[in-house]
């Protein structure tokens, strides 16, 4: 079939002269019949002119050579046809005979002909030429003969044409289909998962290539024979065949499973199958596709990410314990020490007092140790209960800063402070939070100022798109750079002086807080000119 | 300006009540104080009143929150139980400033407020003055 198609012959250049002869012969038993007054075949030849030159317009002109072939043949059809009702020689009748067998082929089956008919028209041709030309001589009107020569060319050419265009057309959609299930295997043997096609009884009907590569197997050899649990040691066969009850009860589930597996080096693995309904209409006898993936990988990913999960799980468990226990160790020892401080204070203030000097300052020694640890207790109180309470609003900081700046009159007339603000925002906050976080900064912006030099504090921001940027500016003795955001952490104090009171706690409360408004704080500093505190806030708001 | 006739502390720290009774002892502003080291002490106090012919109703309870057995909240549910002639105000005291208690002493109207321990004497002199003007 294949050497057919290969010997490419044109058409064209048989038919153009073909067109001609016909044209031209037509012309003159056209002519001849004119003189001979023998009507019925200058009407035949008429006809035939006309058909052919049709044919060649639509060929030559309009380009159309396929539909230039039909009108020839329609036509010509026609005319064999008139001429049986006009003349009615034989062999007329026998040349009708195959092309109208063609004809009535090719249209009703549209180029889905089999070989055989095309065999069969051209023995009809060829019976029906030597049929013609074994016929005496007399018996043919000798004046017709180009017509009947013509037409028994056209009949063959016509033959040939089609024929031609029928194996062309098989061969064709053969070699698409040849192509298309080339490109499918190719998808399916290569696909990273095992695809099987399995029928009613779960024996696979087809096995992509692709599947065994998942065990490790090179070819289908090894499964091949092999009912399908046999790979798949934990899942039962009643198991599959529940599964497969449960699809064709409800086509449009999907099952995905995950069975542990061994590979054909004798590797563990878990596989994930999922199987899905195919109506046995559209590939017989076949039920449920099955699609098996390696997911091993996957598998001990997930393991980690929960062991992951469970760590971190317990790190917050942690933290909340220890926050809480923070929070009781400090509320317990502020009983008994503030029972020191009481009567520390007493014996300090009591007028009568029997005590010597020496007693008294051992009394000084007690109540300001005492009342440096109530400090570090009470900040770590705080620091613990940070978050607990109060719930983000529309917070107005111009508002906040009013308040601590009345809050704090007494200390900031004692050093003569300052503290400068331009008009802030109103923004998205813990209020109770966000003020402790400014009186942190500006209560550790007047411990660390300058002696002899009123201090300074400026407060400024800048919009970002998504998020505000806070400044806090104050002209006190800053810290080393190179400690950077140390100072954040808790009990960290850089100052190593026993003049400035300080728990080291503040600044991790600064800390807490901004990281409870999930944002960012820093400072920069420079020794001896002051510091600057950053500290961003985003502007989304909670809903 | 009247004084506190008589104040009322309930509280499991000893040193704390002594401490307390002792400066308004000293400071005269107040005429007399008593003090319950449990919750069920007091309580046995105002439920056996009508036996008791030294029976007052104090003018205010200092109340600390962390006690054994009731703690302040739930000597409170019993304390509103008995009635009384006279409903004194509650202030409750504690060591630590926690935000709950203190919205939740906010929000109810037996307590007047929670205090930081310990109590001054600036304190309650300020309070008499409120406590008038009301």
């Amino acid at each position: 079939m294949n050497d057919i198609i290969n010997k490419d012959v044109d058409i064209a250049k048989i038919y153009k002269p073909l067109i001609y002869l016909i044209i031209l012969s037509c012309l003159i038993v056209f002519v001849i019949h004119i003189i001979l007054e023998n009507y019925s075949e200058v009407l035949i030849a008429g006809m035939c002119i006309i058909i052919a030159s049709t044919s060649l317009f639509f060929s030559d002109i309009l380009k159309k050579t396929n539909l230039a072939y039909h009108i020839l043949l329609v036509g010509m059809l026609i005319t064999m046809t008139s001429r049986i009702f006009f003349a009615i020689p034989i062999i007329s009748y026998l040349m009708f005979y195959p092309v109208t067998l063609f004809f009535t082929i090719y249209l009703f089956t549209s180029y889905k002909v089999k070989l055989f008919y095309i065999f069969l028209i051209s023995i009809l041709g060829t019976t029906y030429t030597i049929v013609f030309i074994s016929l005496p001589l007399e018996r043919i009107q000798l004046l017709s003969y180009p017509i009947e020569i013509s037409t028994i060319a056209i009949a063959f050419l016509l033959t040939y044409i089609f024929s031609k265009g029928i194996i062309n057309q098989l061969t064709k959609s053969e070699k698409e289909k040849d192509q298309s299930i080339k490109i499918f295997k190719a998808i399916v043997d290569n696909a990273p998962i095992g695809i099987s096609l399995l029928n009613y009884d779960l024996d696979g009907i087809y096995t992509s290539l692709s599947t065994p590569k998942i065990w490790g197997y090179k070819d289908r050899s090894a499964f091949q024979n092999r009912p399908i649990e046999s790979y798949t040691p934990n899942i039962s066969r009643e198991n599959l065949e529940a599964y497969r009850d449960q699809l064709i009860s409800n086509p449009s589930t999907v099952i995905q499973e995950r069975f542990d597996s061994i590979k054909s080096d004798g590797k563990p693995m878990v596989i994930e199958a999922t199987m899905v309904y195919i109506k046995a209409s559209k590939v017989k006898n076949s039920n449920i596709l099955l699609m098996i993936k390696n997911v091993s990988e996957q598998v001990l990913h997930e393991q980690k990410m929960l062991e992951k999960n469970d760590e971190l799980q317990k790190y917050i468990e942690s933290n909340i314990k220890l926050e809480n226990f923070a929070y009781i160790a400090s509320h317990d020892l502020k009983t008994p020490l503030q029972t020191i401080l009481n009567f520390g204070n007493l014996l300090q203030s009591s007028k009568n007092s029997n005590l010597k000097n020496e007693e008294k300052k051992y009394i000084n020694f007690i109540v300001d140790s005492s009342q440096r640890l109530d400090n570090i207790v009470n900040d770590m109180l705080n620091y613990s209960i940070i978050g607990t309470s109060g719930k983000e609003k529309l917070v107005d900081l111009n508002e906040v800063i009013e308040d601590l700046k009345a809050d704090l009159a007494a200390k900031l007339a004692e050093k003569s402070a300052v503290i400068d603000s331009v008009s802030l925002p109103i923004i998205w906050a813990n209020e109770v939070e966000i003020a402790s976080l400014f009186q942190n900064i500006f209560t550790n912006a007047l411990k660390y100022s300058k002696e002899n030099i009123p201090p300074k504090i400026n407060v400024k921001y800048t919009e970002k798109e998504s998020e505000w940027i806070f400044s806090i500016e104050d002209n006190g003795i800053g810290f080393n750079p190179k400690y950077g955001n140390k100072i954040f952490n808790m009990f960290q104090r850089l100052v190593n002086n026993k003049n400035v009171e300080g728990t080291g706690i503040g600044l991790a409360q600064c800390k807490k807080i901004i990281e409870l408004h999930k944002g960012e704080i820093w400072a920069e500093s420079i020794p001896d000119k002051g510091s600057i505190f950053y500290f961003s806030i985003p502007k989304t708001t909670q809903v | 300006m009247n004084n506190f006739k008589f104040l009322l502390f309930i509280d499991d720290d000893q040193a704390s009540n002594y401490y307390h009774e002792y400066i308004l002892k000293d400071s005269d502003i107040v005429d007399e104080t008593r003090s319950f080291l449990s919750s069920s002490e007091a309580l046995n106090y105002f439920k056996n009143a009508s036996e008791n012919k030294d029976f007052k109703i104090p003018d205010l309870i200092f109340l600390d929150l962390n006690i054994p057995e009731l703690n302040g909240w739930e000597f409170l549910e019993e304390f509103n139980k008995i009635n009384l002639m006279q409903q004194p105000k509650i202030i409750f005291l504690s060591n630590s400033m926690n935000p709950i208690d203190k919205k939740s002493a906010e929000e109810n109207n037996l307590v007047l407020e929670l205090i930081n321990k310990p109590l001054t004497i600036e304190y309650i002199k300020n309070l008499k003055d409120r406590i008038d003007i009301n």
